[in-house]
């Protein structure tokens, strides 16, 4: 990919993979969900879920699985209404650039 | 390297860090190697030493982000550009010429850069750091005398063990041999003793081949061992400073 991704679109494919999940989901899942769609390294994704994190954009709680407790994150109202912005603003942004490309002089 | 001792070693680097953070990120990546089943092996290796991600831990908490630029391992392709999206809704670009990083990322060259400007001293400090070594010097001189003398006592008990039960064992087998051929020579003139004596050589050919053994185990295994693990002790000290 020569594409490189941003703070503000990983923040917005973050969300969006963890809005998939009603119940919230957890760190390795997440981190794995979003390398299917961009290369990250696994360390990338601890910094921005405790951005979200803080920014309440993301809330977390603890559920025991296998023994242990497991931390999961979960989509806050907030956090929805980020998401929303993203994606509207995103449709706009991608169509442009897709509309440049395929009004391309050659 | 095991998941307990990445995890131990992650959390005595991040030592600087408020407690809560440090739990939070150790918490975090204690799951995270949980939850990463078959895959841990890969996922540390990908994770990079606990150096490196004690290291990135501290600087996306805590560095200047204000670019939107966080770090992010994206493969830079020579000749394109760099775009950030900042939260100001600013534009960042940072053209990628650099060949020889192909692949690699930009981000972490700086960092190591920086890293290693940081590891050099300057000349204020090395007088303080000679200072320091002056005034230490009379404790540490003998400690480390004591040490070595020990290590050293180890080593010379050692060979001397591995020698002493090489030789025996030679011996043993060479008396052996000798015992062997007399009892085959004796066996028309006296059949029970040279079956007794025959008994006895094997017996010691045995004994002989167990010293033998011995001495290739300590010289083979352990004194090879050793001397990795005193270098690995030598090089943790000096890379601690």
């Amino acid at each position: 990919m020569v594409f490189n991704t941003g703070a503000t679109l990983l923040d917005a494919i973050v969300l969006a993979v963890v809005s998939r999940d009603i119940n919230g989901t957890y760190g390795y899942k997440i981190t794995q969900e979003v390398r299917e769609v961009i290369d990250i390294s696994e360390s990338t994704l601890y910094p921005v879920l405790r951005r979200l994190q803080k920014d309440e954009c993301l809330e977390v709680y603890d559920m025991e699985f296998g023994g242990r407790n497991r931390r999961y994150y979960k989509l806050t109202e907030k956090g929805r209404v980020q998401l929303n912005l993203y994606e509207a603003e995103w449709q706009v942004y991608s169509s442009k650039i897709s509309s440049m490309f395929n009004n391309r002089g050659c | 390297m095991r998941k307990e001792e990445y995890l131990q070693k992650l959390d005595q680097l991040l030592y600087d860090i408020p407690s809560e953070d440090r739990y939070e990120a150790i918490q975090f990546y204690s799951d995270y190697l949980e939850d990463a089943g078959d895959q841990v092996e890969e996922v540390i290796r990908s994770l990079g030493t606990p150096e490196e991600l004690a290291k990135s831990i501290q600087k996306d908490l805590y560095g200047n982000n204000e670019a939107g630029d966080y770090t992010r391992v994206y493969k830079d392709v020579p000749g394109t550009y760099r775009v950030f999206f900042s939260t100001g809704g600013k534009f960042t670009g940072e053209r990628c010429e650099d060949n020889s990083r192909y692949g690699s990322n930009t981000k972490r060259g700086k960092e190591s850069y920086e890293a290693g400007r940081k590891g050099k001293l300057t000349p204020g400090q090395w007088i303080i750091f000679l200072i320091l070594c002056l005034c230490a010097a009379p404790v540490i001189v003998p400690i480390c005398g004591a040490f070595l003398s020990i290590i050293l006592a180890i080593v010379v008990v050692l060979v001397a063990i591995a020698f002493g039960a090489g030789i025996a064992g030679i011996a043993l087998v060479i008396a052996a041999i000798a015992v062997i051929v007399v009892a085959i020579v004796k066996v028309i003139i006296s059949p029970l003793s040279s079956a007794i004596m025959l008994g006895g050589g094997l017996l010691m050919i045995g004994l002989g081949l167990i010293g033998i053994a011995f001495t290739a185990w300590i010289v083979c295994k352990v004194l090879p061992k050793l001397f990795v693990g005193l270098v690995n002790l030598c090089s943790g000290i000096i890379h601690k400073k």
